[in-house]
């Protein structure tokens, strides 16, 4: 969710997609079979070979990439922004990776295969063998329980520091999800949550879930928090098992890393010699560093800046398929959207096609219907509100309980362009009219993005909004799971004893009720259709407006290849190289 | 003289106290915090309120303003809320490209701005000396953004004469002796790389150029209106009266009798340089203290900014103290007591 924050924020807008015929590509599926009963995954005894067709691949060369800013940490279970991910997925390996260019399709990582018992509380990872970490020490099950163990118990120094460790597990020590993690053997271990998640083997795709040397964590302090001046661990020698491992890191300049010789997979071994990242904050000076040369590929290419990628010869468009849902939100605890009628009314009165095809040109993005991306299979249309229908939407917002002239506050965030909200003042200048038409009387009020706009909104201040989502894998979990989710904090100060929303005021108990179901659910047939019925729920009640799919788009020089773009970002490079001699 | 360098330094001390004040409250008036940075869409409001407790930012401003000089005295000046490293370490990191940035600009701004305001003033009214006001008047005007571009988008896309990003080719440039973050000085002395130090060079003329151009307007025109103040003094004239060539005229009685106000504005926008670059160190990407602060405040990283400014704001004096102290040598009539 936060792994663009740097490169959208400081690039002048980003991103595109892959249209339509990107979202349409084959649903995705877990690779892994599951059944009510233990499950398991297999793989083989290592990973399959994941090199893209085509021309023989060569090897050597340096490939220098531009990308949006330095990373902000190397020690994984800390990482939350996009540089950090795109160079710890090249320094670290997790135990199940997703496949190249998939979202959700799981293979076999540093756990060539793995066992789930049925009640889907203890997963059995049996690991690959004859693996070392870059500083040459073994990766084996004490390793992996030694990083299990740290995400669950993670330092007080560090608590705080993380994201995905609370996101994915809840909390630390006795509030994690994980309630045990042992070894069975040196190639073997069992972990067992206190409940049943769902999403659990796809969320340890996350690179933050990834395996660290402990040798290195510990000779470089980096349990001792980030105050400690001998904690130089992410900064000198984050150590991992992947097929890159760290070089030199110039703050401001540039982080370099460099094959990994002793690489355990050798039939995905890298083929670059060194990869430089140099950080180039401005959009337009990435493509002027691209065109002259000074960088092999960019990344958070401004959706203006397609045509002129696409005319030029000695580029190359590498589009992500869509994984970004931009929509405006209401609050229903608020008036008038405490009423359906006026909800739906404003969802009626919006022409998503023009809206898209005036902020989304070149195809940097789709007219969304639903919060879940149609390539996700648990994907439901909202259909109960129906298409844009200036008529309807006047006669439903006569029928409410906010006739004509209703008078509502519409807030947008200044200081952004997300890749679901590439200029939200021009949205807003957009949409307003469109909203008069069925009868609104529009005040618009904005604030920062970082100066206030997300607090406020996340403590239900906010009546009409714009918000968006970056999924990190193509679950619903973590979409409308998190969207949705409710518990007892106090919205906007107001002392709260039942579960709610404070975001949205989804405070339906048989949206939770699905929910919960959903996301405990481990088969994945089962869980499919529970989400289908747990959006059901939640499109009957119309907590927003989905407007925009939304991708992104990285540009390269023609000399680049293998290149698999992922919807989730989850990019291999070892799989990249260059033509020779360039 | 000592005295006065003492007392000079004594006087830092309250208006350093001054200046965090008015950062702190300055910073914390803006809209924000970190901690939106931090945990993006679609959090919850417990762990907003976690995040802020975590960073302290739930506490009276007075009591975080009391937290952070405390830290400070204790020789710690903060940690940044969004990539955890020290502030100290990441000013020390990238202060070097910033100081060989500014002393680049002021070769640039002193190399050009001294000898054209010298020739102009000779010139007083010349065809030359309206064009070199002019173009002072246009170096002072233009703004940094746009030059930078321009030079930027002529020099390098369109010319491909000089590199428009970084600080080397970082696909020759040998960083395994680097540790100073002096380019200049490592691919010379160090790695006694030729071919490397040229390329720092070459990196460096564009931004020099645009971050020099207004110091370079603005020494130009002191210097252009302190010679010709001096050119109109009497012992000037008996100088000529005495027979003296014009260049020894030149040397010893108008240039150092010129350079105090020269002196005094080089020092301002050196010291001003040191802080200033954030436009040209963003434009072409260059890891300095500029663009690390302009980052910090993009992500309202409060520490950052507070602890920065003050760094920032402590060699600014320094740097005056120091050219007050140069008045001294260049200026045998002024004695500090």
């Amino acid at each position: 969710m936060l792994r663009l924050r740097i490169g959208a924020l400081i690039a002048a807008g980003a991103i595109a997609f892959a249209a339509c015929s990107g979202a349409s590509t084959a649903a995705p599926s877990v690779a892994q079979p599951s059944t009510p009963a233990a499950s398991s995954g297999t793989g083989g005894s290592t990973a399959p070979s994941t090199a893209p067709s085509g021309p023989t691949p060569v090897n050597g060369g340096t490939w220098i990439f531009g990308s949006a800013s330095d990373p902000t940490t190397l020690d994984a279970i800390l990482i939350q922004d996009g540089e950090s991910f795109r160079i710890a997925q090249q320094i670290y390996e997790t135990l199940i990776k997703l496949k190249p260019g998939s979202a959700s399709d799981l293979l076999p990582g540093l756990a060539k295969s793995w066992d789930t018992s049925s009640d889907g509380l203890t997963y059995t990872f049996h690991l690959q063998t004859g693996v070392n970490f870059s500083d040459g020490t073994p990766f084996n099950a004490d390793a992996a329980v030694y990083n299990v163990n740290r995400w669950k118990n993670l330092p007080a120094a560090l608590q705080g520091d993380d994201y995905y460790d609370v996101t994915v597990f809840g909390g630390y020590g006795d509030n994690s999800l994980i309630k045990t993690v042992t070894k069975v053997d040196d190639s073997t271990f069992s972990l067992t949550l206190t409940k049943p998640k769902a999403d659990f083997l796809t969320a340890m795709t996350l690179i933050p879930f990834a395996m660290q040397s402990p040798t290195a964590l510990k000779a470089h302090n980096a349990d001792l928090g980030s105050k400690d001046p001998t904690n130089d661990y992410w900064q000198k020698a984050p150590t991992g098992t992947g097929p890159f491992m760290f070089s030199e890191f110039v703050p401001g300049d540039h982080y370099t890393i460099v094959k990994n010789p002793n690489y355990w997979d050798t039939a995905n071994a890298a083929h670059l010699d060194k990869i430089i990242f140099q950080p180039i904050a401005d959009s337009a000076n990435r493509l002027t560093a691209l065109q002259s040369g000074t960088v092999d590929t960019i990344d958070f290419v401004d959706a203006t800046q397609l045509k002129q990628i696409s005319a030029d010869t000695s580029l190359q468009l590498i589009t992500r398929p869509p994984l970004d849902i931009g929509k405006l939100a209401f609050n229903q605890t608020q008036k008038p959207w405490n009423d359906i009628k006026v909800r739906e009314a404003a969802a009626l009165a919006i022409d998503k096609s023009a809206l898209v095809n005036a902020f989304f040109p070149n195809g940097a993005g789709a007219v969304a219907d639903s919060d879940l991306i149609n390539n996700m299979p648990a994907y439901e249309p909202n259909t109960g509100v129906g298409t844009f229908d200036a008529a309807a939407a006047k006669t439903m917002l006569a029928s409410s309980s906010c006739p004509p002239p209703c008078a509502i506050t519409f807030w947008y965030p200044d200081s952004v362009s997300r890749p679901y909200m590439l200029d939200p003042k021009g949205e807003y200048e957009a949409i307003k009219p469109m909203l008069e038409a069925a009868g609104f009387t529009v005040t618009p009020n904005h604030k920062p993005w970082h100066g206030g706009y997300l607090t406020d909104e996340a403590n239900g201040v906010y009546p009409l909004f714009f918000i968006g989502w970056i999924y990190d894998y193509a679950d619903p979990a973590d979409g409308p799971g998190i969207f949705y989710a409710t518990s007892t904090a106090d919205c906007n100060g107001v002392k709260e004893t039942t579960p709610h929303n404070c975001e949205f005021g989804e405070d339906n108990p048989a949206v939770a009720t699905a929910m919960a179901k959903a996301i405990g659910e481990p088969d994945l047939a089962t869980r499919t259709q529970d989400w289908k019925d747990a959006m059901k729920l939640i499109n009957a009640d119309v907590p927003d407006i989905p407007l925009v799919w939304a991708g992104s788009s990285l540009a390269a020089t023609t000399k680049i290849h293998g290149y698999i773009p992922s919807p989730t970002q989850t990019e291999y490079f070892n799989l990249v190289w260059k033509d020779a001699g360039s | 003289m000592l005295k006065y360098i003492v007392r000079r330094l004594i006087l830092l001390i309250p208006i350093l106290f001054g200046l965090s004040i008015f950062i702190i409250v300055l910073v914390h008036a803006l809209p924000g915090d970190p901690c939106s940075s931090i945990l993006g869409e679609h959090t919850s409001p417990d762990r907003l309120a976690a995040c802020r407790h975590g960073l302290g930012l739930d506490k009276p401003l007075y009591q975080q303003y009391f937290d952070y000089m405390a830290g400070v005295f204790r020789g710690d000046l903060g940690t940044s809320a969004t990539n955890r490293v020290s502030v100290v370490t990441s000013f020390l990191t990238r202060f070097p490209a910033t100081i060989e940035l500014s002393l680049a600009a002021m070769v640039v701004a002193i190399g050009v701005g001294v000898p054209l305001g010298i020739a102009a003033a000779k010139r007083q009214g010349s065809v030359f000396d309206n064009f070199a006001t002019v173009a002072s008047l246009i170096g002072i005007s233009i703004p940094i953004f746009f030059l930078g571009l321009l030079l930027a988008y002529v020099f390098g896309v369109w010319l491909h004469w000089l590199p428009t990003l970084g600080r080397v080719n970082l696909r020759i440039y040998d960083f395994s002796h680097a540790g100073t973050n002096f380019l200049l000085w490592e691919s010379l002395v160090i790695n006694h790389n030729i071919p490397e130090f040229l390329d720092v060079v070459s990196h460096l003329i564009l931004p020099a150029i645009a971050l020099g151009t207004i110091p370079l307007a603005v020494v130009a025109r002191i210097t252009r209106s302190a010679v010709l103040e001096v050119l109109n003094e009497d012992y000037v004239r008996t100088a000529r009266a005495k027979g003296l060539t014009s260049r020894r005229i030149d040397r010893r009685h108008v240039l150092r009798n010129a350079m105090l106000p020269i002196a005094t504005v080089i020092g301002l926008q050196t010291g001003l340089l040191l802080g200033g670059a954030v436009l040209t160190e963003t434009i072409f990407s260059w890891g300095g203290v500029g663009s690390w602060l302009f980052q910090a405040a993009v992500d309202k990283d409060f520490v950052v900014i507070q602890s920065g400014t003050l760094i920032l704001a402590t060699i600014f004096v320094l740097v005056n103290l120091t050219v007050d102290i140069s008045y001294a040598y260049l200026n045998p009539r002024i004695r500090y007591s």
